[in-house]
């Protein structure tokens, strides 16, 4: 899984697993955000047991309508057997995730340093 | 976003020099169009920010608009274009109003699901209330859940650019 031509997102292969960046730092743009959904289910369809890092470093706004593109990206993933994980989120970005308790639903690390290390099995 | 400010004369206009008054103000009908509705959120943050407010207290206030705008849009008009969603902004010195209109049959928040609920937790919609509840200080539902007002305090870390 390596890097394509996606517009809404950057993607990098560390130890084995794919990393996600976004590219936009405020991600709320409608039309944005759907096409944001079209090139994370893109990361889905190649690999039979997807293993995805998430990270969140470069976002300041991440509204709920991208939250559901990541949702669906999380059942994409889980239903192949593979793994997500979110890393680096700023405190408001987190608070988003517990006020709607999807901090259940995603496992989040406070960096990607720990993802790699937890999905590695190091 | 000219064509929003013609709406009404008064957005976006600063009172600075009336303490008793919101120091800036936006008073606006759109349609139910989600594009004009990120300028006019986009347009809220900016000035907040021009304002010294805290990042914390931007996130917040763009959450708590964008989600109360989003739901009139989809859930209130359901994306009719004819039904305009009315959009009034106040900002004081130490904090916000929102106020949040359409033109929809209303709703009582009591009756919807509970979005946190783990056979809810992967659905796609239901969590505007509780993204409101948790970033804003006051939600208020008035005229039969067709109106929304939210307060939000500011925080007192950066205080900078307030009025005098």
């Amino acid at each position: 899984m390596g890097n394509k031509n996606f517009q809404c997102i950057r993607t990098q292969n560390v130890d084995g697993l794919t990393v996600v960046h976004f590219v936009d730092d405020k991600v709320m743009d409608p039309s944005r955000i759907e096409l944001l959904g079209k090139e994370l289910a893109k990361l889905t369809e190649e690999e039979s047991s997807p293993r995805l890092i998430v990270n969140f470093s470069d976002v300041k706004f991440f509204s709920s309508a991208a939250i559901n593109k990541l949702i669906v990206l999380e059942k994409k993933v889980r239903a192949k057997g593979g793994q997500t994980r979110l890393t680096n989120l700023r405190p408001e970005v987190r608070d988003l995730f517990g006020f709607t308790h999807l901090d259940s639903l995603f496992t989040i690390h406070d960096s990607q340093e720990d993802a790699v290390v937890e999905l590695n099995g190091k | 976003m000219s064509n929003l400010t013609a709406n009404n004369p008064s957005a976006g206009q600063n009172k600075m020099n009336q303490p008793n008054l919101p120091i800036w103000e936006l008073d606006l009908l759109i349609p139910s169009d989600s594009n004009q509705a990120c300028q006019l959120i986009r347009k809220t943050a900016s000035y907040l920010e021009e304002q010294g407010w805290s990042e914390t207290d931007v996130f917040a206030v763009h959450m708590g608009l964008e989600e109360a705008i989003m739901n009139s849009i989809k859930h209130g008009n359901k994306r009719n274009a004819e039904k305009q969603v009315r959009i009034h902004v106040k900002v004081f010195t130490d904090h916000i109003l929102m106020t949040v209109s359409d033109e929809g049959e209303g709703f009582n928040p009591k009756d919807l699901p509970d979005p946190c609920c783990p056979e809810n937790l992967d659905k796609d919609c239901g969590r505007g209330i509780s993204l409101m509840k948790g970033f804003m200080d006051r939600v208020e539902y008035h005229q039969g859940g067709r109106t929304v007002t939210m307060r939000k305090k500011r925080t007192s870390t950066d205080n900078k650019g307030q009025a005098n």
